[in-house]
C-alpha cells in the first residue's frame, strides 16, 4: 500500500516538520510557516540513502540561556507585589519559564540531522535532538541497509 | 548494539560521508562511529553514518534501443525505439530512455509531471482544505462574533466545493470537514435568528 505511512522513530509528533516511515522510504512532510495549510512532501527511498551525518547544534544551550536570564529576571515580581492576587499571577511567568527550561534540559543536546542522497542534502526538521537522531538511526539504519544490500527484484523489463 | 554497528564494512574508506554543514568531504576511515568527529574543514563535531549506496557508482544513462524490425513494439514518445516496458498509469509503451523509475513503478514523464490523486508516491505537495475549512468556521468566533458573518458562509461553500479534495497524506478523516459543516450551517442559523429577530423587534 503506498500511503501506509507511520511515524519515523524518534522523529517529533507534533510541529511543522515531520518525519514519516514508509515501505521502501521515508517521508518528510513540512508545512511553511506563513501558511500552514498546505504540506510539501519529499520523499527519500531507502536504496538512495548514502549517508546520514549528525551535528550538534548550540541551539539548545541558547534557548536554555534564554529561559534561565528570564525566569531570574521575572523571580522577584511575586515577591515584591503586595497583593495575594497579583503574586499568584506573577509567579506564573517564571514558573513557565523554569518548566520551558527543565523541559529544554531533559531533552537533551540539539542537532542538525542531514541526508545524503546522490543528488542533495537534506536537512531533517524533524529530528532535533541527538537523542532523536540515535533512536531514528538505530531503528532505520538496519532498514536502509537491508534495503541496499538485499534491493527487491524490480519489475524486469516486459516485451509488450 | 551500537548506533554505528549495522553499518557494514562495505562502506569502505571511499564511501565517505561529506560535512552537514560546510558539506566537505569527511574521512572515511572516521566515519560509522559512535562518538563525534570533527569535520577537517570547519572543525564542527559530528556523527556520519555512511551506507553502502555511497560506494554505488552513479548509474549510466540509458538510451534505448533501436527499433529493428516491425513485430517489435515502439516507444510513444521515440517511435524508432524499441519499447521496454508499459507505463504504470497510462499504459503506453516506453523506450529505456522515457522510463521513469520511482520507488518499484515505472512512469513515462508526461504522468510523472502531472501526477494525478491516485498518484500518492508522485506528490510533492497537498493543501489541506480540510484545515482551511475548519479554520474559517473557528476563528472568526475567536476573533469575535462579526467576522463569522463571513467567515461562516465561506466555510460551507468550501466544504461543498472542496469535499472530494483529499486530506493530509499523514491521514485523516473527514472529520475536520464535517465539523467545519456543522460550525458553519449553525452560525449561518443563529445570525439569520438574530436579524430575524431583529426585524422583527
Amino acid at each position: 500500500m503506498d500511503n501506509a505511512y507511520t511515524r519515523a522513530p524518534g522523529s517529533a509528533r507534533i510541529g511543522r516538520s515531520r518525519l514519516l516511515r514508509g515501505s521502501d522510504h521515508l517521508l518528510s512532510v513540512t508545512c511553511p510557516w506563513y501558511w500552514p495549510f498546505v504540506e510539501n512532501y519529499r520523499r527519500f527511498f531507502f536504496r538512495d540513502i548514502r549517508a546520514v551525518t549528525v551535528h550538534q547544534t548550540s541551539t539548545g544551550t541558547r534557548c536554555s540561556v534564554v529561559f534561565a536570564i528570564l525566569a531570574l529576571a521575572l523571580l522577584p515580581w511575586p515577591f515584591v507585589a503586595d497583593d495575594r492576587w497579583a503574586r499568584l499571577i506573577l509567579v506564573v511567568p517564571p514558573a513557565l519559564f523554569m518548566l520551558a527550561l527543565a523541559f529544554n534540559i531533559a531533552a537533551g543536546p540539539t542537532c542538525c540531522c542531514t541526508i545524503h542522497t546522490a543528488v542533495q542534502f537534506w536537512q531533517v526538521g524533524a529530528l532535533t535532538r541527538v537523542r532523536q537522531a540515535r533512536k531514528f538511526l538505530r531503528a532505520m539504519g538496519p532498514l536502509i541497509l537491508r534495503e541496499q544490500q538485499n534491493p527487491p527484484a524490480a519489475p524486469g523489463p516486459t516485451t509488450p | 548494539m551500537s548506533a554505528g554497528s549495522y553499518v557494514s564494512a562495505q562502506a569502505t574508506a571511499s564511501a565517505a560521508a561529506r560535512c552537514g554543514k560546510c558539506y566537505a568531504l569527511l574521512p572515511g576511515d572516521l566515519c560509522n562511529r559512535d562518538e563525534p568527529i570533527p569535520c577537517p574543514s570547519c572543525g564542527t563535531l559530528q556523527m556520519a553514518w555512511v551506507f553502502p549506496a555511497a560506494a554505488r557508482p552513479h548509474e549510466a544513462g540509458r538510451s534505448g534501443r533501436t527499433l529493428l524490425s516491425d513485430d517489435q513494439a515502439g516507444c510513444f514518445y521515440h517511435p524508432n525505439k524499441q519499447a521496454s516496458v508499459p507505463c504504470d498509469r497510462c499504459g503506453r509503451f516506453l523506450c529505456d530512455l522515457c522510463d521513469v523509475r520511482v520507488g518499484q513503478r515505472h512512469y513515462c514523464p508526461q504522468c510523472l509531471d502531472q501526477p494525478k490523486e491516485g498518484m500518492v508516491n508522485l506528490q510533492n505537495s497537498r493543501v489541506l482544505y480540510d484545515k482551511i475549512c475548519l479554520s474559517l468556521a473557528v476563528v472568526p468566533l475567536v476573533l469575535g462574533l462579526f467576522p463569522s458573518l463571513l467567515g461562516a458562509p465561506a466555510a460551507v461553500v468550501m466544504c461543498f466545493i472542496f469535499w472530494r479534495r483529499p486530506p493530509s497524506l499523514l491521514g485523516g478523516s473527514g472529520l475536520r470537514r464535517l465539523l467545519a459543516l456543522i460550525l458553519g450551517v449553525v452560525q449561518i442559523f443563529c445570525w439569520t435568528w438574530f436579524f430575524y429577530s431583529k426585524a422583527g423587534a
